[in-house]
Order: structure tokens, then C-alpha cells, then sequence
């Protein structure tokens, strides 16, 4: 983690931020919750980490992603190694349906709560979530992320943040 | 690319053919299983060693070569080109390099556990010449690290020194072998000392600094150490590293002293960065490993205190035994079985993925149980045989071997496993996890900013 010069790394840091700190959470109600003892949804704190999860997650892996893909994996494969926007490309293929699968599981939960295969499902969905999803911000926080420092321009700040909020409110 | 993230970035297209840093690393398991059991099986000479050949200098060589060096070289080879973007003159060299030291370290070790001049003497040379091809490639590598860096670097800025050290120590294992034959030294213990001091200290001490400052902020994800700190510890331990040096030829205590009283303010320099980079971490849930490299810490400070109290001759009769006991098994082995815990996993994981597999999780490949067990009994080993050393106990020593011998055994298992399934998840895909050999493939841009 750098001290980023330009506003959209820093914006996009503070997202990797508030997901890692979800994360911590749900790795928290994973390891207080078997694949066996479902929790109770109707509690305060696990109700609002479905719902979150529900938002937050899916914004990270619809719009996060494709931001990264569509306007800064290219422009980091041209400066330097093409094969690093790839491998963050096939771990993104790799975390969405783990996502997908979660905010559905959540979403549902919300209303009914969790039965025992459904709750069974969700932790083992989880758990790789969690795992996959630190290891991939891990390589954008300390590689990706101060790599772009380096190679963009205080001018592309305003287009890209423009494009960012473009996609987020497609 | 030139910051602590390109370790992860750069793995990609500049990790090496997977044979040559596991050679190491699975060397480096078995002199760890040996040293545990020399120390098991001959208790009465490690709680009474005072030098000279026989199996308590075999377990510190299988634990000095066998374990910390053999590592170093294992993590060098593999780490630096990814840390750097900056490939390594030869992957040859790397092979060469193991084809020697390797079965060097294991004819040493044997000669000094069996009292064997001839044995040490080839080992010795074997030793040498692996270390040398070892030395040259990094060395090389480092001074263009250092030719492009516009500030202090701390990879090469600790680890050139390191270098310097490591051939010290090399030159004076190879004159403290020769004397075993002819006995021609006037002060075989003071050089004795310095080997060890240069070794331990200035070799893997200087290393350790230096990755500290790459892998802590990696792996918590965090701040790194700003440069002006960097600066300073590294002044404050070569300083202090020079001083003790210089104070054990001389024979002057105070200058031993001075010694290491400055590698005491430039650890407590080092921990407080450290301190910091845990404590503005994105990522906080760092498990059984920041234990061990915790530990380790403590076990540095330890050894220091000890160092500074025995050139004063406060120490006790046992005084130096445990100093060295403190720095050796204490700090280095700690901490570094503490690093290999997240690494191994890591670049497990970092190969799978250059292959083309799907990465297998961490925890798949690293479960959270054995690494405990590990840890349990590592501690177990370490303070028992602390306890056996202090009182000239040999039960202790022989209770602390088998604690160790366990730790051992239970983290040959750990590792083995990681190498298993990595091994499994490339041939299921055809790949062999030979990425580069001795080619640069990251690029550079006009536009990359100073």
C-alpha cells in the first residue's frame, strides 16, 4: 500500500478497504458458525452483514471489475507484463460466480433465513470467497495499484474517474 | 517495477523452473529433522559444548548450512527476480550452485559429527564453491538493484553486506577446518567467534532485515518502512556488526560491547517499524506465523542482551552457549519457520497460477492445525533445551531434542504436502511451472514516473 497520487487509485483503494473489512466479518460469522449450526438471521449484526453482502459484493465484482478491466488492465499490460492483467482477469472469472452464488444465498437468507444445506452451501462458498478474494486484493494493493501510480498521468484522473462513474451508474 | 508488491506482480514472468528453489527447501527440510535428532540423541554434548568437532557442532551446521543458508538460497534464487523484475544472469548457475553445496553441507555435517578432518575438509570445499556461485549471482544482481535505485533499496542495501559477511564467515569456516588438521590458529575460539558472529549476525542477520522490509508490508498489507528508517537500522547494525567484529579480534569487551548495544537501538529501530507496518495492516488475521516471527523477535533482543552481558563477562559460564543458542535457534530458525509458514503456501499458490491452474486456496494447501502443532512444539524445543544449556542439564536438552524432532517432523509434513498438491495441480494441467530461465520480460515505459 503506496500513498497514491491520483484520486480513482485512491477510491479504488478505499473499495479494496471496505471489502477486506466485509470479509473480516463474514470470516468471522464462518468461523463462530460450522457448516452444520446455521446462524440466527433474525440477529442484528449477521442481518445487516447479509445485507451488505448483498450489495456491497455485488457492486464489487459487477462494477470494480469491469472498471479494471475495460480502462486500466490494458494500459498496465502495455507499460508492463501482460501476463499480470491476465492472471487478475482469470481470478476475477474465478471470485464472480463464487460471488454470484453468495449475494443469491444471502439475499434469500434475508427473508427466510438459512436451512441446513442452504447454510452448508453459503459457508463452504464463503470460505473460498474470503480466501480467493483477500489473495487477489493482496496483489492489487501491493502490485497493481502502485504500479499505475507509475505509469498514469495526473490528466487521466478526471476521464477515468468520469469512466468509473459512467459505469457505476449504467 | 520497484516496490514491495512487484513480489507479487513480477511472479508471473520471473519465477524460476520450481525444481530449483524446492531443491532447497526440501534440503533444508531434512537438516532440519537432522539437527533435532543430533540433539536428541547426544544431549550431553550440546548442555556441555565448548567447540571443537563431535555432534553438537554437526547439529549447528546442519541448522547454520543445513537449514538457514540452504533457505536463504532457496528464497534468494526465487524471490529476488520477482521482487525486482530483474531475472538472474544464469538458472545454471542456480542448479550448479545446488549440485555443490548441497551433498557439501551433508559431507561437512558428517565429518563434524564423526570427528573426520578429510570429510570436512571436502565438505568445507564443496561448501565453498556452492556459496561462491551463490555470492556471485546475487551479488551481481543486487548492484544492479542498487545502480537503478534512486533512494536507499533495502533488498541490496542489507544484503550486500550480507554478501561481504558470508564471505568472511566462508573464509573462516575454511581456515577453522584447515586448523583442525594442523592446529596452527593461536586463538581458534576468538576466530571461532567471529565465524559465528559474521555468519549469524552479518550474513542471515543482514538478510532477515532486509526481506523484513518486502514481506511484512506484503503480507499484512500495509505501509512500508519509510526510507530515513531504513537508513538508520541499517547504519546502526553495520556499525554494530563492525564494532563487535572488531572488538572479538581485538579482544577488547567494550568494543564487543558497543557492538552490540547498537544492534540493540537498531532493532528496537527495526521492531517499531515493523510495529507500525502491523498496526496500519488492511489485513490483520495473519495467524500462527506472525507468532513465530513475534517470537523470533523476542529471541533477537534476547540474544543481543546476552551478547552485550557475556563481552562483559555478566553472562555466567554459560553465558556465550546461550547467546548463541538465543541468535541461532531462538531468532533466526523462528523466525524464518515463521516466514516459510505464509511462503511456502504463497509461491505454491503464485506457481500454480503462472501455470494456468486454478490456484489452490491457502488453506487447502497450509490447514491451520499442523502449523499450530508446529509452533507448540517448536517453543517446547526451544525453551527446554534454553533450560538444559543454562543449567548444563542434559535431560532437558534431550526433552527439548524430541520436542524439536516432532516440530520437525510435523513441518516436513506441512511442506511436503504443499509441494504435493502444487505438483498435482500442475500436472493435471499439463504445465511443469517452468516460467523463465534467464530471460527479462517485464517491461519498462517512458512514462514510468521517477
Amino acid at each position: 500500500m503506496f500513498n497514491l497520487s491520483l484520486e480513482i487509485l485512491r477510491n479504488l483503494h478505499e473499495e479494496h478497504a471496505a471489502m477486506l473489512a466485509l470479509l473480516e466479518r463474514l470470516e468471522k460469522l464462518l468461523a463462530a458458525h460450522g457448516p452444520e449450526d446455521p446462524p440466527d438471521t433474525g440477529d442484528a449484526d449477521t442481518a445487516a452483514l447479509l445485507e451488505e453482502l448483498a450489495t456491497t459484493l455485488s457492486e464489487d465484482v459487477t462494477y470494480h471489475y469491469a472498471f479494471e478491466e475495460n480502462h486500466l488492465f490494458p494500459r498496465f499490460g502495455q507499460a508492463f507484463d501482460p501476463g499480470i492483467p491476465e492472471m487478475l482477469r482469470q481470478e476475477h472469472e474465478l471470485i464472480r460466480p463464487l460471488a454470484g452464488r453468495l449475494v443469491a444465498a444471502a439475499t434469500a437468507a434475508k427473508e427466510g433465513g438459512f436451512d441446513a444445506t442452504g447454510w452448508s452451501q453459503f459457508h463452504a462458498a464463503g470460505h473460498e470467497l474470503v480466501e480467493r478474494e483477500v489473495f487477489h486484493i493482496q496483489k492489487e494493493e501491493m502490485g497493481f495499484l502502485p504500479g499505475l501510480d507509475r505509469i498514469l498521468e495526473p490528466s487521466d484522473d478526471a476521464p477515468l474517474l468520469t469512466a468509473y462513474g459512467e459505469i457505476k451508474s449504467a | 517495477m520497484n516496490f514491495p508488491g512487484s513480489i507479487l506482480m513480477g511472479a508471473q514472468s520471473q519465477l524460476l523452473d520450481l525444481t530449483i528453489p524446492y531443491r532447497y527447501f526440501t534440503a533444508a527440510l531434512f537438516f532440519h529433522i537432522l539437527l533435532w535428532a543430533l540433539i536428541a540423541a547426544f544431549p550431553n554434548h550440546v548442555a556441555f559444548f565448548a567447540g571443537g568437532p563431535g555432534p553438537a557442532l554437526a547439529a549447528l551446521h546442519s541448522l547454520t548450512l543445513g537449514v538457514l543458508t540452504m533457505t536463504a538460497m532457496g528464497v534468494s534464487f526465487q524471490m529476488l527476480p520477482v521482487a525486482t523484475g530483474m531475472p538472474l544472469r544464469s538458472a545454471t548457475a542456480t542448479r550448479a550452485a545446488s549440485w555443490l553445496f548441497i551433498p557439501g553441507v551433508a559431507v561437512l555435517v558428517w565429518g563434524m559429527a564423526a570427528g573426520d578432518p578429510s570429510a570436512m575438509a571436502v565438505g568445507g570445499f564443496g561448501v565453498a564453491l556452492g556459496l561462491a556461485i551463490y555470492m556471485v549471482l546475487v551479488a551481481e544482481l543486487m548492484w544492479r538493484i542498487l545502480q537503478r535505485a534512486l533512494t536507499f533499496e533495502p533488498l541490496s542495501g542489507f544484503g550486500l553486506p550480507a554478501l561481504v559477511a558470508l564471505a568472511a564467515a566462508m573464509a573462516l569456516g575454511l581456515v577453522l577446518i584447515a586448523d583442525g588438521d594442523h592446529g596452527f590458529l593461536h586463538d581458534r575460539a576468538g576466530i571461532a567467534t567471529l565465524h559465528m558472529i559474521a555468519a549469524g549476525f552479518g550474513f542471515m542477520g543482514m538478510l532477515v532485515l532486509g526481506f523484513s522490509h518486502i514481506l511484512l508490508p506484503l503480507f499484512a498489507l500495509s505501509q512500508g518502512v519509510p526510507v530515513g528508517e531504513s537508513r538508520t537500522v541499517f547504519a546502526l547494525a553495520v556499525f554494530g556488526l563492525m564494532a563487535a567484529l572488531a572488538g572479538i579480534f581485538l579482544g577488547t569487551p567494550l568494543l564487543m560491547a558497543a557492538g552490540a548495544l547498537s544492534g540493540l537501538f537498531g532493532v528496537a529501530l527495526h521492531l517499531r517499524s515493523m510495529k507500525r507496518c502491523l498496526a496500519t495492516a488492511m489485513r490483520r488475521k495473519l495467524g500462527i506465523s506472525i507468532l513465530l516471527m513475534r517470537a523470533g523477535w523476542f529471541f533477537l533482543v534476547v540474544s543481543l542482551a546476552l551478547g552485550c552481558a557475556t563481552a562483559l563477562g555478566l553472562a555466567g559460564s554459560q553465558g556465550f552457549a546461550l547467546f548463541v543458542f538465543a541468535a541461532l535457534f531462538g531468532w533466526l530458525l523462528t523466525f524464518l519457520l515463521g516466514v516459510l509458514q505464509r511462503i511456502l503456501p504463497f509461491l505454491g499458490a503464485m506457481n500454480a497460477t503462472s501455470a494456468g491452474a486454478t490456484p489452490p486456496l491457502m488453506s487447502e494447501l497450509a490447514p491451520e492445525g499442523p502449523r499450530r502443532a508446529h509452533a507448540l512444539c517448536h517453543g517446547l524445543a526451544l525453551i527446554l533445551v534454553a533450560v538444559g544449556i543454562a543449567l548444563e542439564a542434559p535431560l532437558p536438552v534431550r526433552l527439548g531434542g524430541l520436542a524439536g524432532l516432532l516440530s520437525a517432523l510435523i513441518y516436513t509434513a506441512f511442506a511436503l504436502r504443499v509441494l504435493w498438491l502444487i505438483r498435482r495441480c500442475l500436472r493435471d494441467t499439463g504445465k511443469t511451472g517452468k516460467i523463465s530461465e534467464t530471460t527479462e520480460t517485464t517491461k519498462t515505459t517512458n512514462k514510468e514516473k521517477p
